[in-house]
């Protein structure tokens, strides 16, 4: 939230003619990092029988996808993990896709 | 003195072989089982044939069901030695949860999901087409 703030408000005051172009290739190197989907009060819940949204988290091999990829928090991808395989005991998920 | 109760999420597959009558049997047998003990249970889904995703004893579909138990913890061991020894079942899964959700849960909605495309894809005529040519 803190970056969205600095770079609104250097937006306006970096509005002149001559220094409009370096301070606008500046800003795309503040890409604001995706947040955690199952974070916070309106994030997602961890469920080992949704097969659809456990399927995002997966690859095409059906292997659990590494969290620095899908952006879940540490302790959301110990239960996301958990839930897999559950899910895969149930037969719900192949343990190896092809 | 008052036993105390843990919340579990029981979900169990019977084989392809059953009918639905003969699991509704059986399920109603285990919540009467529970409730022997001193349970409950707060909810029971049925939620149909599924085709596994890879097969289990060679067999290719399931019939799953979904029970939300109020129990005391020992009687999990009986019911799970219970459960193996009843050659119906292939396989049960039974968690230990901190809160029991009272909505349907996704297994069964998905269920619902699929009818609705069954049905769109018979009216459509996308299945009649694929049925075989001999009459």
């Amino acid at each position: 939230m803190s970056e969205e703030l600095t770079t609104d408000s250097t937006g306006p005051a970096g509005a002149g003619a001559g220094t409009r172009m370096p301070t606008r290739s500046k800003r795309t190197f503040f890409k604001k990092r995706r947040s955690c989907p199952f974070s916070g009060p309106n994030g997602l819940k961890v469920d080992y029988k949704n097969i659809q949204l456990l399927q995002k988290f997966l690859s095409d091999s059906g292997k659990i996808l590494p969290s620095r990829i899908t952006a879940v928090s540490t302790k959301h991808q110990r239960h996301l993990s958990r839930a897999v395989k559950h899910a895969r005991f149930l037969a719900l998920i192949p343990y190896i896709a092809d | 003195m008052k036993q105390k109760l843990n919340n579990y999420e029981f979900v169990c597959i019977f084989t392809q072989d059953t009918t639905e009558q003969i699991v509704r049997s059986t399920v109603s047998e285990y919540t009467q089982k529970i409730k022997e003990v001193g349970g409950e249970v707060t909810k029971t889904e049925f939620c149909g044939m599924r085709t596994f995703a890879y097969p289990i004893d060679k067999k290719k579909k399931g019939y799953y069901i979904l029970l939300n138990l109020k129990m005391p913890a020992d009687f999990v061991k009986k019911f799970d030695v219970f459960l193996k020894n009843d050659p119906t079942v292939v396989r049960f899964l039974m968690l230990h949860v901190d809160e029991l959700d009272a909505k349907p849960s996704e297994l069964l909605q998905q269920r619902h999901n699929l009818d609705t495309v069954y049905k769109a894809q018979i009216r459509s005529g996308k299945i009649y087409q694929q049925q075989p040519e001999t009459a």
